[in-house]
Protein backbone atom coordinates (compact mmCIF):
# COMPACT_ATOMS: atom_id res chain seq x y z
CA UNK A 1 0.00 0.00 0.00
CA UNK A 2 1.40 3.62 -1.22
CA UNK A 3 1.08 6.33 1.78
CA UNK A 4 -1.08 8.78 0.73
CA UNK A 5 0.53 12.07 -1.62
CA UNK A 6 0.80 15.31 -0.49
CA UNK A 7 -0.91 18.17 -1.75
CA UNK A 8 -1.93 18.33 -5.06
CA UNK A 9 0.52 18.65 -8.34
CA UNK A 10 1.23 22.77 -8.99
CA UNK A 11 3.46 24.68 -11.30
CA UNK A 12 5.03 27.48 -9.30
CA UNK A 13 7.77 29.99 -9.06
CA UNK A 14 10.46 28.79 -6.14
CA UNK A 15 13.23 31.40 -4.66
CA UNK A 16 16.75 30.14 -4.39
CA UNK A 17 17.12 31.28 -0.34
CA UNK A 18 20.26 30.07 0.34
CA UNK A 19 22.69 27.82 -1.28
CA UNK A 20 26.21 25.66 0.40
CA UNK A 21 28.33 23.23 -0.82
CA UNK A 22 28.69 20.12 1.22
CA UNK A 23 31.53 19.41 -0.96
CA UNK A 24 33.25 20.63 -4.19
CA UNK A 25 30.60 18.97 -6.17
CA UNK A 26 27.62 18.85 -4.01
CA UNK A 27 25.33 21.72 -3.62
CA UNK A 28 22.43 21.91 -0.44
CA UNK A 29 20.04 24.84 -1.57
CA UNK A 30 16.85 26.02 -0.26
CA UNK A 31 14.07 27.55 -2.15
CA UNK A 32 11.19 29.67 -0.93
CA UNK A 33 8.14 28.22 -2.52
CA UNK A 34 3.97 28.38 -1.83
CA UNK A 35 2.37 26.12 -0.05
CA UNK A 36 4.04 22.42 -0.77
CA UNK A 37 3.58 19.89 1.11
CA UNK A 38 5.16 16.35 0.49
CA UNK A 39 5.42 12.74 1.35
CA UNK A 40 9.21 11.24 1.20
CA UNK A 41 10.06 9.69 -1.96
CA UNK A 42 8.27 12.76 -3.89
CA UNK A 43 10.53 14.93 -5.90
CA UNK A 44 10.21 18.74 -8.13
CA UNK A 45 11.18 19.31 -11.46
CA UNK A 46 13.23 22.12 -11.23
CA UNK A 47 13.92 24.66 -13.93
CA UNK A 48 17.69 24.85 -14.61
CA UNK A 49 18.19 28.12 -16.49
CA UNK A 50 18.90 28.10 -20.65
CA UNK A 51 18.04 24.12 -20.56
CA UNK A 52 14.77 22.74 -22.43
CA UNK A 53 13.97 20.59 -19.49
CA UNK A 54 13.81 20.60 -15.66
CA UNK A 55 15.68 18.48 -13.59
CA UNK A 56 13.85 16.14 -11.29
CA UNK A 57 15.42 16.68 -7.35
CA UNK A 58 14.05 14.43 -4.52
CA UNK A 59 12.11 16.94 -2.15
CA UNK A 60 14.58 16.58 1.59
CA UNK A 61 12.35 18.84 3.30
CA UNK A 62 9.95 21.24 3.67
CA UNK A 63 10.14 23.67 6.42
CA UNK A 64 7.84 27.40 6.78
CA UNK A 65 7.82 27.57 3.24
CA UNK A 66 11.53 27.01 2.71
CA UNK A 67 12.01 23.78 0.35
CA UNK A 68 15.42 21.44 0.48
CA UNK A 69 17.08 20.12 -2.35
CA UNK A 70 20.53 18.33 -2.39
CA UNK A 71 22.15 17.45 -5.81
CA UNK A 72 25.73 16.78 -7.20
CA UNK A 73 26.79 18.46 -10.03
CA UNK A 74 26.65 16.41 -13.09
CA UNK A 75 26.40 17.71 -16.14
CA UNK A 76 25.33 20.80 -17.72
CA UNK A 77 22.14 21.50 -15.70
CA UNK A 78 23.39 21.11 -12.49
CA UNK A 79 26.35 23.25 -12.87
CA UNK A 80 23.86 26.19 -13.78
CA UNK A 81 22.04 25.20 -11.20
CA UNK A 82 25.42 25.46 -8.65
CA UNK A 83 26.60 28.82 -9.80
CA UNK A 84 23.19 30.55 -9.32
CA UNK A 85 22.75 33.55 -6.81
CA UNK A 86 20.32 33.30 -4.42
CA UNK A 87 17.20 35.91 -4.84
CA UNK A 88 16.80 33.59 -8.40
CA UNK A 89 13.43 32.65 -9.55
CA UNK A 90 12.94 28.94 -11.24
CA UNK A 91 10.20 27.36 -12.39
CA UNK A 92 8.95 24.50 -10.63
CA UNK A 93 6.40 21.74 -10.19
CA UNK A 94 6.03 19.87 -7.63
CA UNK A 95 5.34 17.12 -5.64
CA UNK A 96 5.46 14.75 -8.36
CA UNK A 97 5.48 10.79 -7.80
CA UNK A 98 4.39 8.59 -5.38
CA UNK A 99 5.94 7.98 -1.66
CA UNK A 100 7.36 5.25 0.26
CA UNK A 101 4.97 3.38 2.15
CA UNK A 102 5.51 3.34 5.90
CA UNK A 103 6.93 0.79 8.01
CA UNK A 104 5.09 -0.98 10.68
CA UNK A 105 6.69 0.72 14.38
CA UNK A 106 8.13 -2.30 15.39
CA UNK A 107 10.55 -2.90 12.53
CA UNK A 108 14.29 -2.18 12.44
CA UNK A 109 14.82 0.20 9.08
CA UNK A 110 17.52 0.08 6.87
CA UNK A 111 18.35 2.88 4.43
CA UNK A 112 20.85 2.46 1.81
CA UNK A 113 21.72 5.19 -0.30
CA UNK A 114 24.10 4.90 -2.76
CA UNK A 115 25.75 8.09 -4.72
CA UNK A 116 23.31 10.71 -4.84
CA UNK A 117 20.56 8.10 -4.30
CA UNK A 118 21.83 9.01 -0.68
CA UNK A 119 19.53 12.36 -0.69
CA UNK A 120 16.56 9.95 -1.20
CA UNK A 121 17.06 8.25 1.99
CA UNK A 122 17.26 11.73 3.90
CA UNK A 123 13.72 12.62 3.90
CA UNK A 124 12.25 8.77 5.30
CA UNK A 125 14.96 9.23 8.26
CA UNK A 126 13.66 12.02 9.29
CA UNK A 127 9.62 11.24 9.11
CA UNK A 128 9.90 7.31 9.61
CA UNK A 129 8.93 6.09 13.28
CA UNK A 130 10.61 2.71 13.61
CA UNK A 131 12.21 0.17 16.46
CA UNK A 132 15.33 1.63 14.62
CA UNK A 133 16.77 3.13 11.91
CA UNK A 134 20.20 1.86 10.09
CA UNK A 135 22.16 3.99 7.13
CA UNK A 136 24.15 2.73 4.67
CA UNK A 137 25.51 5.19 2.92
CA UNK A 138 28.08 4.37 -0.36
CA UNK A 139 30.01 6.73 -2.45
CA UNK A 140 33.25 6.57 -4.55
CA UNK A 141 35.38 7.88 -2.18
CA UNK A 142 35.58 9.87 1.11
CA UNK A 143 35.34 13.23 -0.84
CA UNK A 144 31.81 11.99 -2.35
CA UNK A 145 30.65 11.08 0.51
CA UNK A 146 27.73 13.09 1.56
CA UNK A 147 25.51 13.72 4.25
CA UNK A 148 26.61 10.85 7.13
CA UNK A 149 26.52 13.29 9.60
CA UNK A 150 22.72 14.43 9.13
CA UNK A 151 22.01 11.15 9.39
CA UNK A 152 23.29 10.47 12.47
CA UNK A 153 21.07 11.94 14.45
CA UNK A 154 18.48 9.13 13.47
CA UNK A 155 20.76 6.19 14.40
CA UNK A 156 23.93 3.72 13.51
CA UNK A 157 25.62 4.76 10.17
CA UNK A 158 27.44 2.22 8.01
CA UNK A 159 29.59 3.71 5.06
CA UNK A 160 31.44 1.73 2.06
CA UNK A 161 33.63 3.47 -0.35
CA UNK A 162 35.00 1.74 -3.47
CA UNK A 163 38.46 2.90 -2.94
CA UNK A 164 38.21 2.25 0.87
CA UNK A 165 39.13 6.17 1.71
CA UNK A 166 36.18 5.86 4.15
CA UNK A 167 34.49 3.43 5.77
CA UNK A 168 34.57 -0.65 4.46
CA UNK A 169 35.98 -0.46 0.84
CA UNK A 170 33.45 -2.43 -1.31
CA UNK A 171 29.95 -1.96 -2.14
CA UNK A 172 26.93 -0.86 -0.03
CA UNK A 173 25.04 -3.88 -0.62
CA UNK A 174 27.78 -6.10 1.26
CA UNK A 175 27.85 -4.11 3.81
CA UNK A 176 24.14 -4.05 4.19
CA UNK A 177 24.60 -8.05 3.56
CA UNK A 178 26.86 -8.43 6.52
CA UNK A 179 24.49 -6.13 9.03
CA UNK A 180 21.14 -7.76 7.82
CA UNK A 181 22.21 -11.27 9.06
CA UNK A 182 21.65 -10.20 12.90
CA UNK A 183 17.87 -9.50 12.04
CA UNK A 184 15.24 -12.50 10.83
CA UNK A 185 13.30 -11.59 7.77
CA UNK A 186 10.04 -10.04 9.60
CA UNK A 187 12.29 -7.38 11.61
CA UNK A 188 12.77 -4.88 9.07
CA UNK A 189 11.86 -2.99 6.07
CA UNK A 190 14.80 -2.28 3.31
CA UNK A 191 14.70 1.35 1.25
CA UNK A 192 17.00 1.82 -0.85
CA UNK A 193 18.10 4.15 -3.94
CA UNK A 194 21.42 4.91 -6.13
CA UNK A 195 22.79 3.48 -9.51
CA UNK A 196 20.98 0.77 -11.34
CA UNK A 197 23.73 -2.09 -10.60
CA UNK A 198 23.72 -1.12 -7.09
CA UNK A 199 19.80 -1.90 -6.63
CA UNK A 200 20.28 -4.97 -9.16
CA UNK A 201 22.10 -6.33 -6.62
CA UNK A 202 20.09 -5.90 -3.95
CA UNK A 203 17.43 -7.17 -5.55
CA UNK A 204 19.29 -10.10 -5.56
CA UNK A 205 19.70 -10.81 -2.47
CA UNK A 206 16.25 -9.30 -1.24
CA UNK A 207 15.39 -12.63 -3.44
CA UNK A 208 16.82 -14.90 -1.49
CA UNK A 209 15.60 -13.40 2.11
CA UNK A 210 12.18 -12.22 1.14
CA UNK A 211 12.34 -8.65 2.96
CA UNK A 212 10.16 -6.03 2.41
CA UNK A 213 12.15 -3.55 0.32
CA UNK A 214 11.10 -0.93 -1.63
CA UNK A 215 13.52 1.53 -4.02
CA UNK A 216 13.04 4.78 -6.05
CA UNK A 217 14.47 4.74 -9.10
CA UNK A 218 16.18 7.25 -11.64
CA UNK A 219 15.66 8.31 -15.18
CA UNK A 220 15.67 10.60 -17.60
CA UNK A 221 12.57 12.68 -17.46
CA UNK A 222 10.52 15.01 -19.77
CA UNK A 223 6.91 16.08 -18.32
CA UNK A 224 7.60 14.89 -14.84
CA UNK A 225 3.80 14.11 -14.87
CA UNK A 226 3.20 11.09 -16.52
CA UNK A 227 2.08 12.38 -20.02
CA UNK A 228 5.36 11.39 -22.32
CA UNK A 229 5.93 8.12 -21.21
CA UNK A 230 9.70 9.37 -21.66
CA UNK A 231 11.04 7.14 -18.15
CA UNK A 232 9.64 4.19 -18.28
CA UNK A 233 10.32 1.39 -16.02
CA UNK A 234 9.95 -2.85 -16.56
CA UNK A 235 8.08 -3.78 -14.19
CA UNK A 236 6.31 -7.45 -13.86
CA UNK A 237 3.14 -5.17 -14.87
CA UNK A 238 3.94 -3.73 -17.70
CA UNK A 239 5.62 -0.74 -18.20
CA UNK A 240 5.33 1.84 -15.58
CA UNK A 241 6.10 5.94 -15.66
CA UNK A 242 9.08 6.29 -13.13
CA UNK A 243 8.03 9.81 -12.75
CA UNK A 244 3.97 8.78 -12.41
CA UNK A 245 3.46 5.66 -11.07
CA UNK A 246 6.73 5.59 -9.32
CA UNK A 247 9.77 6.20 -8.48
CA UNK A 248 9.21 4.09 -5.98
CA UNK A 249 8.66 0.71 -6.31
CA UNK A 250 9.06 -2.66 -4.51
CA UNK A 251 12.03 -4.33 -5.70
CA UNK A 252 10.10 -7.63 -6.35
CA UNK A 253 8.18 -5.70 -9.16
CA UNK A 254 10.90 -4.91 -11.12
CA UNK A 255 12.45 -6.77 -14.08
CA UNK A 256 16.10 -5.73 -14.45
CA UNK B 1 -4.86 36.96 -33.15
CA UNK B 2 -5.95 34.80 -30.20
CA UNK B 3 -9.54 34.00 -32.60
CA UNK B 4 -9.48 30.98 -34.72
CA UNK B 5 -11.84 28.10 -36.58
CA UNK B 6 -11.38 25.10 -38.29
CA UNK B 7 -13.44 22.64 -39.92
CA UNK B 8 -16.11 25.02 -39.42
CA UNK B 9 -16.15 25.32 -36.25
CA UNK B 10 -15.02 28.57 -33.86
CA UNK B 11 -12.15 27.95 -31.40
CA UNK B 12 -11.54 29.85 -28.12
CA UNK B 13 -7.89 30.49 -29.30
CA UNK B 14 -5.23 29.06 -32.29
CA UNK B 15 -3.48 27.02 -29.50
CA UNK B 16 -3.55 22.95 -29.85
CA UNK B 17 -1.44 20.77 -27.68
CA UNK B 18 0.25 18.48 -30.12
CA UNK B 19 0.59 14.60 -30.04
CA UNK B 20 2.93 13.08 -27.61
CA UNK B 21 3.84 15.57 -24.93
CA UNK B 22 0.20 15.49 -23.32
CA UNK B 23 -0.84 12.00 -22.71
CA UNK B 24 -4.11 11.21 -23.11
CA UNK B 25 -5.18 14.37 -21.80
CA UNK B 26 -6.04 13.40 -18.10
CA UNK B 27 -2.57 14.43 -16.72
CA UNK B 28 -2.16 18.11 -16.80
CA UNK B 29 -5.12 18.96 -14.71
CA UNK B 30 -3.02 21.74 -13.05
CA UNK B 31 -2.49 23.84 -15.36
CA UNK B 32 -4.98 25.96 -16.75
CA UNK B 33 -6.84 24.25 -19.28
CA UNK B 34 -9.19 27.87 -20.57
CA UNK B 35 -6.88 29.11 -23.12
CA UNK B 36 -6.32 25.75 -25.29
CA UNK B 37 -8.66 25.10 -28.30
CA UNK B 38 -7.88 21.39 -28.13
CA UNK B 39 -5.49 18.83 -27.31
CA UNK B 40 -3.88 16.11 -29.81
CA UNK B 41 -3.86 12.42 -27.99
CA UNK B 42 -0.39 10.30 -28.03
CA UNK B 43 -0.46 8.69 -31.29
CA UNK B 44 -3.02 5.31 -30.85
CA UNK B 45 -2.32 2.18 -32.79
CA UNK B 46 -4.90 -0.81 -32.98
CA UNK B 47 -2.75 -2.46 -30.74
CA UNK B 48 -1.53 -1.00 -27.46
CA UNK B 49 2.74 -0.60 -28.00
CA UNK B 50 5.57 -1.14 -25.53
CA UNK B 51 7.51 1.24 -27.52
CA UNK B 52 11.71 1.49 -27.38
CA UNK B 53 13.82 0.83 -24.61
CA UNK B 54 15.45 3.48 -22.71
CA UNK B 55 16.75 6.62 -23.00
CA UNK B 56 14.00 7.65 -24.61
CA UNK B 57 14.57 11.14 -24.25
CA UNK B 58 17.71 13.16 -24.77
CA UNK B 59 18.44 17.27 -24.01
CA UNK B 60 20.87 18.86 -26.87
CA UNK B 61 21.67 22.19 -27.27
CA UNK B 62 18.21 23.67 -28.45
CA UNK B 63 16.16 21.51 -28.21
CA UNK B 64 15.20 17.33 -27.31
CA UNK B 65 15.27 14.20 -29.43
CA UNK B 66 12.96 11.86 -28.21
CA UNK B 67 12.73 7.70 -29.51
CA UNK B 68 9.59 6.87 -27.48
CA UNK B 69 8.86 4.91 -30.10
CA UNK B 70 4.76 5.18 -30.54
CA UNK B 71 4.03 3.65 -26.96
CA UNK B 72 0.57 3.90 -26.39
CA UNK B 73 -2.41 1.70 -24.70
CA UNK B 74 -4.40 1.22 -28.08
CA UNK B 75 -7.46 3.03 -30.05
CA UNK B 76 -9.27 0.45 -27.70
CA UNK B 77 -8.50 1.44 -23.94
CA UNK B 78 -8.69 4.95 -25.15
CA UNK B 79 -11.69 4.78 -25.81
CA UNK B 80 -12.78 2.81 -22.63
CA UNK B 81 -10.78 4.33 -20.03
CA UNK B 82 -9.75 7.70 -21.16
CA UNK B 83 -11.85 9.14 -23.34
CA UNK B 84 -14.86 9.21 -20.77
CA UNK B 85 -12.38 10.84 -18.22
CA UNK B 86 -11.76 13.60 -20.77
CA UNK B 87 -14.94 14.31 -22.87
CA UNK B 88 -15.56 17.02 -19.91
CA UNK B 89 -12.87 19.07 -20.17
CA UNK B 90 -13.14 22.23 -21.94
CA UNK B 91 -10.94 21.62 -24.82
CA UNK B 92 -11.75 19.93 -27.83
CA UNK B 93 -10.05 16.22 -28.41
CA UNK B 94 -8.04 15.50 -31.67
CA UNK B 95 -7.34 11.93 -31.29
CA UNK B 96 -3.92 11.06 -33.39
CA UNK B 97 -3.15 7.35 -34.91
CA UNK B 98 -0.73 5.65 -37.05
CA UNK B 99 -0.54 1.96 -37.92
CA UNK B 100 2.06 -0.09 -39.86
CA UNK B 101 0.27 -0.86 -42.98
CA UNK B 102 -2.72 0.62 -44.83
CA UNK B 103 -5.07 -2.48 -43.20
CA UNK B 104 -4.07 -0.91 -40.19
CA UNK B 105 -4.47 2.74 -40.02
CA UNK B 106 -8.22 2.15 -41.75
CA UNK B 107 -9.13 -0.12 -38.92
CA UNK B 108 -7.93 2.41 -36.32
CA UNK B 109 -9.45 4.82 -37.82
CA UNK B 110 -12.72 3.18 -38.35
CA UNK B 111 -12.59 2.26 -34.72
CA UNK B 112 -12.21 6.01 -33.71
CA UNK B 113 -14.62 7.58 -36.25
CA UNK B 114 -18.35 8.23 -35.45
CA UNK B 115 -17.23 8.26 -31.54
CA UNK B 116 -19.00 11.68 -29.89
CA UNK B 117 -16.94 13.77 -28.14
CA UNK B 118 -13.59 13.35 -30.82
CA UNK B 119 -13.74 16.62 -32.94
CA UNK B 120 -10.94 15.51 -35.29
CA UNK B 121 -8.49 12.50 -36.36
CA UNK B 122 -4.92 13.32 -37.03
CA UNK B 123 -3.03 10.76 -38.90
CA UNK B 124 0.93 10.49 -38.14
CA UNK B 125 2.32 9.18 -41.40
CA UNK B 126 5.88 9.64 -40.42
CA UNK B 127 5.37 5.52 -39.39
CA UNK B 128 7.57 3.12 -41.19
CA UNK B 129 5.73 0.75 -43.69
CA UNK B 130 6.31 -2.44 -42.95
CA UNK B 131 5.51 -3.32 -46.26
CA UNK B 132 7.71 -1.61 -48.39
CA UNK B 133 10.81 -2.51 -46.08
CA UNK B 134 10.07 0.44 -43.51
CA UNK B 135 10.22 3.37 -45.42
CA UNK B 136 8.49 6.11 -43.97
CA UNK B 137 4.35 6.17 -45.42
CA UNK B 138 4.93 9.96 -45.42
CA UNK B 139 7.97 9.75 -47.45
CA UNK B 140 6.22 9.02 -51.03
CA UNK B 141 3.20 11.41 -52.10
CA UNK B 142 1.43 8.19 -53.84
CA UNK B 143 1.33 6.43 -50.71
CA UNK B 144 0.18 9.20 -48.95
CA UNK B 145 -2.90 10.03 -51.11
CA UNK B 146 -3.56 6.41 -51.61
CA UNK B 147 -3.50 6.11 -47.53
CA UNK B 148 -5.34 9.51 -47.50
CA UNK B 149 -8.01 8.61 -49.25
CA UNK B 150 -8.54 4.06 -47.64
CA UNK B 151 -9.05 6.41 -44.28
CA UNK B 152 -10.94 9.01 -45.54
CA UNK B 153 -13.49 6.76 -46.45
CA UNK B 154 -14.33 4.85 -43.33
CA UNK B 155 -14.07 8.77 -41.33
CA UNK B 156 -17.14 10.78 -40.42
CA UNK B 157 -14.66 13.93 -39.31
CA UNK B 158 -12.19 15.67 -39.99
CA UNK B 159 -8.75 14.34 -41.24
CA UNK B 160 -6.06 16.03 -40.64
CA UNK B 161 -2.61 14.49 -42.07
CA UNK B 162 0.52 15.15 -40.06
CA UNK B 163 3.65 15.73 -42.04
CA UNK B 164 7.08 14.50 -41.68
CA UNK B 165 9.69 16.94 -42.52
CA UNK B 166 12.16 14.11 -43.03
CA UNK B 167 11.14 14.49 -46.83
CA UNK B 168 12.55 16.33 -50.29
CA UNK B 169 9.57 18.23 -50.50
CA UNK B 170 6.80 18.83 -48.39
CA UNK B 171 4.34 20.40 -50.63
CA UNK B 172 4.34 17.51 -52.66
CA UNK B 173 3.54 15.38 -50.02
CA UNK B 174 0.98 17.98 -48.60
CA UNK B 175 -0.79 18.32 -52.31
CA UNK B 176 -0.83 14.54 -51.96
CA UNK B 177 -3.06 14.70 -49.10
CA UNK B 178 -5.24 17.09 -50.25
CA UNK B 179 -5.91 14.97 -53.46
CA UNK B 180 -6.46 12.27 -50.98
CA UNK B 181 -9.34 13.97 -49.44
CA UNK B 182 -7.52 15.27 -46.12
CA UNK B 183 -9.56 18.20 -44.49
CA UNK B 184 -6.06 19.71 -43.00
CA UNK B 185 -2.58 19.40 -42.79
CA UNK B 186 -0.37 19.69 -39.61
CA UNK B 187 3.29 19.91 -39.59
CA UNK B 188 6.29 19.24 -38.32
CA UNK B 189 6.09 16.15 -37.43
CA UNK B 190 10.00 16.03 -35.64
CA UNK B 191 13.12 16.03 -37.49
CA UNK B 192 15.71 12.81 -37.65
CA UNK B 193 18.56 13.14 -35.49
CA UNK B 194 21.50 11.64 -33.43
CA UNK B 195 23.34 12.03 -30.10
CA UNK B 196 26.77 10.44 -29.64
CA UNK B 197 28.32 9.49 -26.36
CA UNK B 198 32.54 10.73 -26.91
CA UNK B 199 33.10 8.89 -23.88
CA UNK B 200 32.28 5.74 -25.52
CA UNK B 201 32.34 6.24 -28.89
CA UNK B 202 28.71 4.92 -29.62
CA UNK B 203 25.19 6.84 -30.33
CA UNK B 204 22.98 7.27 -27.13
CA UNK B 205 19.76 7.85 -28.97
CA UNK B 206 18.20 7.96 -32.27
CA UNK B 207 15.03 9.91 -32.61
CA UNK B 208 13.25 13.13 -33.50
CA UNK B 209 14.46 16.19 -32.70
CA UNK B 210 11.85 18.77 -31.56
CA UNK B 211 11.97 22.36 -29.56
CA UNK B 212 13.42 25.44 -30.62
CA UNK B 213 16.36 24.22 -32.72
CA UNK B 214 13.45 23.11 -35.31
CA UNK B 215 11.28 26.32 -35.63
CA UNK B 216 13.17 27.75 -38.39
CA UNK B 217 12.28 24.44 -40.36
CA UNK B 218 8.82 24.44 -39.38
CA UNK B 219 8.42 28.05 -40.28
CA UNK B 220 9.75 27.36 -43.78
CA UNK B 221 7.75 24.29 -44.28
CA UNK B 222 4.25 26.13 -43.09
CA UNK B 223 5.05 28.94 -45.71
CA UNK B 224 5.96 26.76 -48.40
CA UNK B 225 2.84 24.20 -47.52
CA UNK B 226 0.78 27.15 -46.78
CA UNK B 227 0.96 28.19 -51.01
CA UNK B 228 0.62 24.84 -52.15
CA UNK B 229 -2.41 23.78 -50.62
CA UNK B 230 -6.06 25.07 -49.83
CA UNK B 231 -7.02 23.26 -47.13
CA UNK B 232 -6.43 24.70 -43.60
CA UNK B 233 -2.54 24.26 -42.35
CA UNK B 234 -1.43 23.65 -38.90
CA UNK B 235 1.84 24.77 -37.82
CA UNK B 236 3.79 22.87 -35.36
CA UNK B 237 7.83 23.23 -34.03
CA UNK B 238 9.00 24.76 -31.66
CA UNK B 239 6.73 27.30 -30.47
CA UNK B 240 7.18 28.82 -27.05
CA UNK B 241 5.87 32.36 -27.03
CA UNK B 242 3.07 34.64 -28.68
CA UNK B 243 5.46 36.16 -31.04
CA UNK B 244 6.31 32.55 -31.98
CA UNK B 245 2.61 31.89 -32.71
CA UNK B 246 2.93 34.99 -34.61
CA UNK B 247 5.23 34.36 -37.16
CA UNK B 248 3.21 30.85 -38.00
CA UNK B 249 0.26 32.51 -38.70
CA UNK B 250 2.09 34.98 -41.09
CA UNK B 251 3.95 32.01 -42.58
CA UNK B 252 0.36 30.94 -43.31
CA UNK B 253 -1.00 28.69 -40.41
CA UNK B 254 -4.57 28.38 -39.06
CA UNK B 255 -3.83 27.33 -35.98
CA UNK B 256 -0.55 25.94 -34.00
CA UNK B 257 0.58 23.00 -31.89
CA UNK B 258 2.52 23.25 -28.88
CA UNK B 259 5.08 20.50 -28.05
CA UNK B 260 8.16 20.64 -26.43
CA UNK B 261 7.71 23.88 -24.31
CA UNK B 262 4.98 22.42 -22.23
CA UNK B 263 7.85 20.82 -20.34
CA UNK B 264 9.82 24.01 -19.85
CA UNK B 265 6.55 25.42 -18.73
CA UNK B 266 3.03 23.41 -17.94
CA UNK B 267 0.97 26.68 -18.88
CA UNK B 268 2.65 27.68 -21.47
CA UNK B 269 -0.38 27.65 -24.01
CA UNK B 270 -2.19 30.09 -21.08
CA UNK B 271 1.10 32.39 -20.86
CA UNK B 272 1.09 32.62 -25.05
CA UNK B 273 -2.69 33.70 -24.77
CA UNK B 274 -2.31 36.26 -22.52
CA UNK B 275 0.62 37.18 -25.05
CA UNK B 276 -1.78 37.56 -28.03
CA UNK B 277 -4.30 39.29 -26.00
CA UNK B 278 -2.15 41.64 -26.02
CA UNK B 279 -0.92 42.24 -29.23
C1 LIG C 1 13.11 11.13 -9.17
C2 LIG C 1 14.54 11.60 -9.21
C3 LIG C 1 15.07 12.24 -8.10
C4 LIG C 1 16.39 12.69 -8.11
N1 LIG C 1 16.89 13.30 -7.01
C5 LIG C 1 18.15 13.75 -6.99
C6 LIG C 1 18.66 14.42 -5.85
O1 LIG C 1 17.96 14.61 -4.86
N2 LIG C 1 19.94 14.85 -5.89
C7 LIG C 1 20.74 14.66 -6.99
O2 LIG C 1 21.90 15.07 -6.97
N3 LIG C 1 20.26 14.05 -8.08
C8 LIG C 1 19.00 13.58 -8.12
N4 LIG C 1 18.51 12.97 -9.24
C9 LIG C 1 19.39 12.88 -10.41
C10 LIG C 1 19.38 14.25 -11.12
O3 LIG C 1 18.09 14.52 -11.63
C11 LIG C 1 20.41 14.28 -12.27
O4 LIG C 1 21.69 14.17 -11.73
C12 LIG C 1 20.31 15.57 -13.06
O5 LIG C 1 19.09 15.65 -13.74
C13 LIG C 1 21.46 15.71 -14.04
O6 LIG C 1 21.28 16.90 -14.74
P1 LIG C 1 22.49 17.64 -15.46
O7 LIG C 1 21.95 18.79 -16.18
O8 LIG C 1 23.56 17.90 -14.51
O9 LIG C 1 23.03 16.52 -16.45
P2 LIG C 1 22.96 16.48 -18.03
O10 LIG C 1 23.65 15.25 -18.42
O11 LIG C 1 23.38 17.77 -18.65
O12 LIG C 1 21.40 16.31 -18.25
C14 LIG C 1 20.82 16.04 -19.48
C15 LIG C 1 19.44 15.45 -19.28
O13 LIG C 1 19.55 14.14 -18.73
C16 LIG C 1 18.92 14.04 -17.47
N5 LIG C 1 19.75 13.23 -16.57
C17 LIG C 1 21.10 13.12 -16.58
N6 LIG C 1 21.50 12.29 -15.59
C18 LIG C 1 20.39 11.86 -14.95
C19 LIG C 1 20.14 10.99 -13.85
N7 LIG C 1 21.12 10.39 -13.18
N8 LIG C 1 18.85 10.80 -13.46
C20 LIG C 1 17.84 11.40 -14.10
N9 LIG C 1 18.02 12.24 -15.15
C21 LIG C 1 19.26 12.47 -15.56
C22 LIG C 1 18.77 15.47 -17.01
O14 LIG C 1 17.69 15.64 -16.12
C23 LIG C 1 18.56 16.21 -18.31
O15 LIG C 1 17.23 16.07 -18.74
C24 LIG C 1 17.21 12.50 -9.26
C25 LIG C 1 16.67 11.87 -10.39
C26 LIG C 1 15.35 11.42 -10.37
C27 LIG C 1 14.79 10.76 -11.58
C1 LIG D 1 8.15 13.11 -26.35
C2 LIG D 1 7.45 13.35 -27.66
C3 LIG D 1 6.53 12.43 -28.14
C4 LIG D 1 5.88 12.63 -29.35
N1 LIG D 1 4.96 11.72 -29.77
C5 LIG D 1 4.29 11.93 -30.93
C6 LIG D 1 3.26 11.02 -31.37
O1 LIG D 1 2.94 10.03 -30.68
N2 LIG D 1 2.64 11.27 -32.55
C7 LIG D 1 2.94 12.36 -33.32
O2 LIG D 1 2.34 12.55 -34.36
N3 LIG D 1 3.89 13.25 -32.92
C8 LIG D 1 4.56 13.05 -31.75
N4 LIG D 1 5.52 13.98 -31.35
C9 LIG D 1 5.83 15.14 -32.20
C10 LIG D 1 5.13 16.40 -31.69
O3 LIG D 1 3.73 16.26 -31.71
C11 LIG D 1 5.54 17.63 -32.55
O4 LIG D 1 5.16 17.43 -33.89
C12 LIG D 1 7.04 17.90 -32.50
O5 LIG D 1 7.54 17.67 -31.22
C13 LIG D 1 7.41 19.32 -32.93
O6 LIG D 1 6.84 20.31 -32.08
P1 LIG D 1 7.61 20.99 -30.83
O7 LIG D 1 8.93 21.47 -31.34
O8 LIG D 1 6.71 22.06 -30.35
O9 LIG D 1 7.78 19.89 -29.84
C14 LIG D 1 6.18 13.78 -30.13
C15 LIG D 1 7.11 14.71 -29.63
C16 LIG D 1 7.75 14.52 -28.42
C17 LIG D 1 8.73 15.53 -27.94
S1 LIG E 1 8.69 12.07 -17.60
FE1 LIG E 1 6.95 12.18 -18.86
S2 LIG E 1 5.93 10.37 -18.32
FE2 LIG E 1 7.54 10.42 -16.90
Amino acid sequence: MKMKHGNPISNFKATISAKTFLNAGTVSMFLKVPDVSFAPGQFIMLEAPGHTLKRPFVICSVKEGRLRIVFSIRGKGTKTLSELDTGTELDAIAPLGNSFPMPAKDKTVFLIGGGLGTVTMLPLAGQIKAAGIITIIGAKNGDELILADEFKKYGEVLISTDDGSCGKKGSSIDVFNEAVKKFKKNECVVYACGPNPMLRCLAGTIKKTGMECHVSMEERMACGVGACVCCVVKTEKGLKRSCKDGPVFNIGEIIW
Amino acid sequence: MVKAELFGKKLKSPLIMASGVFGYGDEYDFIDLGPIAAFCTKGLSLKPRDGNPMPRIWETEAGIINSVGLQNIGVNRFLEEKLPKVSGLPMEIITNFFGNTVEEYVEAASILSGRKGIFALEMNISCPNVKSGGISFGQDPHTVEKLTKAVKKVVDKPLIVKLTPNVTSISDIALAAEAGGADSVSLINTVKAMAIDVKTGKPVISGGLSGRAIKPIALKAVYDVSRAVKIPVIGIGGIYTAEDVIEFIIAGAKAVQIGTAIFSNPNVAADIYRGLMDK
